[in-house]
């Protein structure tokens, strides 16, 4: 019985010493071209960013191709809107090996038509469409220089759940088992390949959301 | 032993019968299907309820604290808005469509004419959100909840902390709306042998079954589906409907097939509300111009009625009316709370 109750202690003690995995996402970006301020500067930077928000759901990881571990309802909302990476603990309580992370860019369907939730994915968090139902996976808000919108603004909103313009996409990422697991955005990478003077505005489900979400999925590292 | 099982069955009963929600706060009339909204993600208590009622009335939900919910869904037109095609909202901005009426909203799939709206539970960010009706944003809602007093208490006796939160108000808003059950109309009593049709609702509800029914189903006298009425464009407004929100071409000129219930009360009609009266509507359904516009298959053949027919379904359609409903004082507006300071 003693030792019962003593190995218990032993193995909170021992998953406590070793519990925390942690992400940390960084937006990755050349800082000559791109700033993150609300407006357009005077000098030669050509692009502003002033949102930066998605969320990141279902995360698992895998030691080759076996899954380690699924989090059960994990649904982060990154803010990367200061420019600066942010730090995600993951429920995890034990000491892993791994070498692959899997996460969801996104919300699933099933959670986009289960009503109003609390937390990250409350509605007050400004990542939830109003006049249509669903959650914005992803929010990129700026200005371009060669944006010919009012005030030269860019704006990506992307979501949408329903067959055929479900926007949720799978990442999967060969990582370090470091403390935190570091991820990057590569920013420099998306605006090239959306070209916000081609494309200004995407900000409902549809074909433009389809793509643009294919573009920020290749663009985590 | 018989009876230790006995009582046992009989506490899981009750466990489960209030796990699910309290049936005194709603209650599934006899014969219904079982409804569509989850109550075990939002048990219905009666602090909850009347802490929804409040916010359903009150304009502390618009922008400048002038539009209500009630302001387009008034209880004593069956919960929308009497003498206006378009509704309007906030500055007296007209919006685009006819509000619709809320009651049996627990069995409804979706919200709004063309189903842009999933969940009950997030219907009332659309109203908010919209330029032309509230003009407001739910984290702004939230703030200005948290900062009174009176929200702070009604929160806390109903969820037993007085922080406001989006979810908690949304689902409040949702706990009010799903009680609005209306199931006493003359049409419920004589299903359930309390009362007889006249022979002339007799017939009209006879000629219901054969023209109307495969769209505007009982008990609920809708299908939950889209169609198209086959009702020309409006030019002034070119809505297509359905489209807008699945992107899918066959779903132009498609919109939410509407209750019947409290029809007398619920004009004009259509989602444009282009008819005033329900004689326009009947004369639009024997109509010749319907084939047109990606028409509904259950409207391909011409549905004839003599004017003595279309009196007699009409005649029908009035015993819809749940005066009950209409005039039911746990839907009105909560005076004790929102007139007390």
């Amino acid at each position: 019985m003693i030792f019962a109750i003593f190995s218990f202690f032993f193995v909170v003690f021992n998953s406590t010493l070793f519990a925390q995995i942690s992400l940390s996402f960084e937006p990755l970006y050349d800082s000559s071209r791109i700033q993150f301020t609300k407006e357009l500067p005077a000098d030669s930077n050509q692009i502003s960013i002033e949102t930066l928000r998605f969320y990141i759901s279902d995360i698992s990881l895998f030691q080759n191709d076996s899954q380690v571990i699924h989090v059960v309802n994990s649904y982060h909302l990154v803010d990367l809107s200061a420019g600066q990476a942010q730090t995600l603990d993951l429920d995890i309580t034990q000491k892993l090996d791994f070498n692959v992370l899997k996460f969801n860019l996104g919300i699933d369907s099933l959670t986009n038509v289960s009503g109003a939730l609390s937390g990250d994915l409350d509605p007050t968090q400004g990542m939830y469409w109003s006049w249509q139902s669903g959650y914005i996976n992803f929010k990129l808000e700026g200005k371009a220089l060669t944006c010919t919108t009012r005030n030269k603004l860019f704006q990506y909103h992307l979501g949408g759940y329903m067959h055929p313009y479900n926007a949720l996409r799978t990442i999967e990422l060969t990582v370090q088992a470091s403390e935190p697991i570091s991820i990057s955005l590569d920013l420099n990478k998306i605006l090239s390949l959306i070209k916000p003077s081609q494309t200004p505005e995407v900000m409902s489900p549809g074909t433009s959301a389809m793509m643009i979400s294919n573009i920020v999925a290749v663009s985590f590292k | 032993m018989k009876l230790k099982i006995a009582v046992y069955l009989f506490l899981m009963l009750a466990f489960c019968a209030f796990s699910f929600h309290d049936t005194r706060l709603f209650e599934k009339p006899a014969g219904w299907p079982a409804p569509t909204y989850n109550f075990t993600n939002n048990p219905l208590n009666s602090e909850k309820i009347l802490l929804g009622r409040a916010l359903f009335y009150d304009p502390i939900l618009s922008r400048d604290n002038t539009i209500s919910c009630a302001s387009c869904h008034s209880q004593y037109n069956s919960f929308t808005h009497v003498d206006h095609d378009l509704s309007h909202g906030i500055d007296d901005r007209i919006g685009k469509r006819n509000s619709p009426v809320l009651l049996n909203l627990a069995w409804q799939k979706s919200f709004m004419w063309d189903g842009a709206v999933n969940h009950l539970d997030v219907q009332a960010l659309a109203p908010i959100h919209n330029k032309l009706e509230m003009d407001e944003d739910i984290s702004n809602v939230v703030k200005k909840l948290n900062a009174s007093e009176l929200y702070r208490g009604l929160f806390y006796s109903a969820f037993g902390d007085s922080a406001v939160t989006g979810e908690k108000t949304l689902k409040a808003i949702s706990q009010f709306m799903l009680t609005l059950v209306s199931a006493n109309s003359k049409y419920d009593k004589v299903m359930n042998r309390e009362l007889e049709f006249s022979s002339q609702e007799a017939n009209g509800y006879k000629l219901f079954q054969e023209n109307c029914a495969s769209c505007h189903t009982e008990p609920l006298f809708t299908n939950n589906e889209f169609r198209s009425n086959s009702l020309a464009i409006d030019t002034t407004l070119n809505d297509y409907g359905r489209v807008v929100v699945s992107g899918l071409p066959k779903d132009s000129f498609l919109f939410k097939v509407p209750t019947l219930r409290n029809i007398e009360f619920s004009f004009p009609y259509m989602h444009d509300g282009r008819y005033k009266t329900l004689s326009e509507v009947i004369n639009h359904y024997t109509g010749r111009d319907l084939g047109t516009s990606n028409t509904s298959l259950e409207l391909s053949e011409q549905i004839i009625l003599s004017s003595k027919q279309k009196v007699d379904l009409l005649a029908f359609l009035l015993t819809l009316t749940d005066k009950e409903f209409l005039f039911n004082s746990d839907f009105s507006f909560p005076r004790e709370i929102l007139l007390s300071n």
